[in-house]
């Protein structure tokens, strides 16, 4: 039997080692790729390039500007619209989660072209309505994300005790609900954040030059610059995320329940 | 009418969605029926059951079908590795990196691929040294096969991702009451484990081909529309305006998506509600 134990394991390192080497491969040799000179030395010369290229850093300005306004929509309809689900209709949560699904049912070069052919044209004329096109597809995953939060605490006990101590509506949010769904408004930022850096189809059809589109044309042209970029976008949302998880694992205990 | 007011704090989300995603919604669906004069036509939907549009279909329909297959049996593979090892930082840092390359996509890596496989690739230039020559073939990464390399590196951690907690639902008694049975390992998992997890394992099958058949940013970075799938016809579509009825068009192949992407969904949903019962 221990022959057999044996093996098994071996054949699962082996597997899980090549599922490694899957994952790490591209990665690391894309940053050969990108950030080695002629000689085989360390550069950081396609960094310096994309820092110097005004299309490029003016492109990023505009996706930070994007997701921003994106975040800011996105928690000013969710986080009244899930406390008042959970606090009047919760019975009726189910049906208004698979709601918030539909986004992901229509695939999001269909929703540009019913965006492109339906919005007026004052207001298409802004990069800026990137915005609520991209609140809406950030919707199945910020609703979901902000729903489990409120589902952890008890929002009714809360909310009682604190009208029974005299706070008004503003007062609960900012000082009840908010802090005890700390770690479900993260979530659905972070989230919302990694679908504007790389939402393509959207802009590349309304003809906006988001850091993603700019990002494909660079990479017609200059190469080295392109996957750079490309890495270091990778290596971004990894860190954010990682941040977000260790961060998670931290609140949640403290911050979940009465206080 | 009491019953109906307790709904009004929905209205925010509601109207919301009604103008960003219903109206848009229901322009697709009205130009779709519409020719470029404004009269009612059901010729965009012949348009696009022929030809170069039925081709589309058929590429999309492929690249989707066989990247989720590729990707449920190698991810599940490598998921069971994980869940079942005793390295548990493992499982925690293959979590967080299967989000990020499942989320990322698009167009970082498409072009980490070029970096990689490219005509001048890292890749390349190594197996190049050990007398390899991918490129010796008429391949390239710009191809069918090379699309459906780069799409394996969302789709896989996609599965891994959704197989993790999948996988660590499964009890260890199950095991146990097989074995004390007398059944082998390998009857556990025909008689046992395949049963229980089918229905799911098809489910996922579905949501990984939803997945693929919707996405459009990785095939038009590497690509540049060289590979005709329905996303990047409609954007040529729309791009271009030499075509007779072309946004029509585009609107009825929005809708051929729709339906392609949504039965997929539904039937994920189904298959998830169905197995949820002994997840409990």
């Amino acid at each position: 039997m221990a022959g057999v134990g044996i093996i098994r394991s071996f054949f699962q390192y082996l597997v899980i080692s090549i599922g490694l080497l899957f994952f790490a491969l591209p990665i690391y040799a894309s940053t050969l790729f990108a950030f080695r000179d002629r000689d085989g030395n360390f550069t950081a010369d396609p960094i310096r390039a994309a820092g110097e290229n005004e299309a490029i850093m003016e492109s990023l300005s505009l996706t930070m500007k994007i997701a921003t306004g994106t975040v800011l929509l996105t928690l000013a309809i969710l986080i009244p619209t899930v406390a008042y689900i959970h606090l009047v209709i919760p019975q009726s949560r189910g049906w208004i989660e698979f709601l918030t699904l539909t986004p992901l049912v229509i695939p999001p070069i269909v929703q540009g072209v019913g965006f492109l052919y339906s919005m007026p044209t004052s207001f298409k004329a802004t990069p800026y309505a990137l915005i609520f096109a991209y609140t809406i597809l950030a919707l199945p995953f910020s609703y979901r994300a902000l729903d489990s939060a409120f589902t952890a605490i008890d929002l009714r006990t809360l909310y009682d005790a604190s009208v029974s101590l005299g706070g008004n509506f503003f007062t609960i949010m900012k000082r009840v609900l908010i802090p005890n769904v700390a770690t479900g408004i993260f979530g659905a930022v972070f989230l919302t954040i990694a679908l504007v850096l790389g939402e393509f189809a959207y802009a590349s059809l309304l003809l906006w030059d988001t850091f993603p589109t700019v990002l494909a044309v660079a990479g017609m042209s200059g190469a080295t610059t392109a996957v750079a970029l490309s890495v270091l976008s990778l290596l971004g949302v990894w860190l954010v995320l990682t941040f977000f998880t260790i961060f998670n694992q931290k609140k949640t205990s403290t911050m979940v329940g009465v206080k | 009418m009491r019953g109906m007011y307790k709904f009004i704090g929905l209205a925010p989300l509601l109207i919301f969605m009604l103008v960003f995603l219903g109206w848009p919604m229901v322009s697709v669906v009205r130009f779709s029926f519409l020719n470029s004069a404004g009269d009612f036509t059901i010729n965009n939907f012949t348009t696009i059951t022929a030809g170069i549009y039925r081709d589309a279909f058929l590429l999309s329909f492929q690249l989707s079908f066989l990247s989720a297959a590729i990707s449920i049996v190698f991810g599940f593979l490598f998921a069971y590795a994980i869940a079942t090892s005793k390295i548990s930082f493992l499982k925690k840092s293959v979590a967080t990196a299967s989000g990020v390359l499942a989320n990322t996509g698009g167009v970082p890596l498409a072009f980490m691929f070029i970096a990689v496989l490219g005509t001048y690739g890292t890749l390349t230039t190594w197996l190049k040294n050990f007398g390899v020559n991918i490129y010796g073939g008429g391949w390239t990464i710009y191809s069918f096969s090379g699309l459906l390399i780069v799409y394996l590196y969302f789709q896989i951690p996609l599965m891994v991702l959704i197989a993790l907690p999948v996988l660590e639902k499964i009890k260890k008694e199950w095991a146990e009451a097989a074995l004390s049975l007398g059944a082998s390992s390998a009857l556990y998992w025909r008689k046992v484990l395949l049963p229980i997890l089918t229905p799911q394992l098809l489910g996922i099958f579905l949501l990984l081909f939803a997945n693929s058949f919707a996405a459009y940013a990785t095939a038009a970075a590497l690509t540049s529309g060289s590979l005709a799938l329905v996303p990047v016809q409609i954007a040529s579509l729309i791009g271009s305006n030499v075509q007779v009825d072309g946004a029509n068009t585009a609107m009825a192949l929005g809708l051929g998506m729709v339906l392609c992407v949504g039965l997929s969904t539904v039937g994920y949903a189904i298959l998830e509600r169905r197995t949820s019962k002994w997840r409990a």
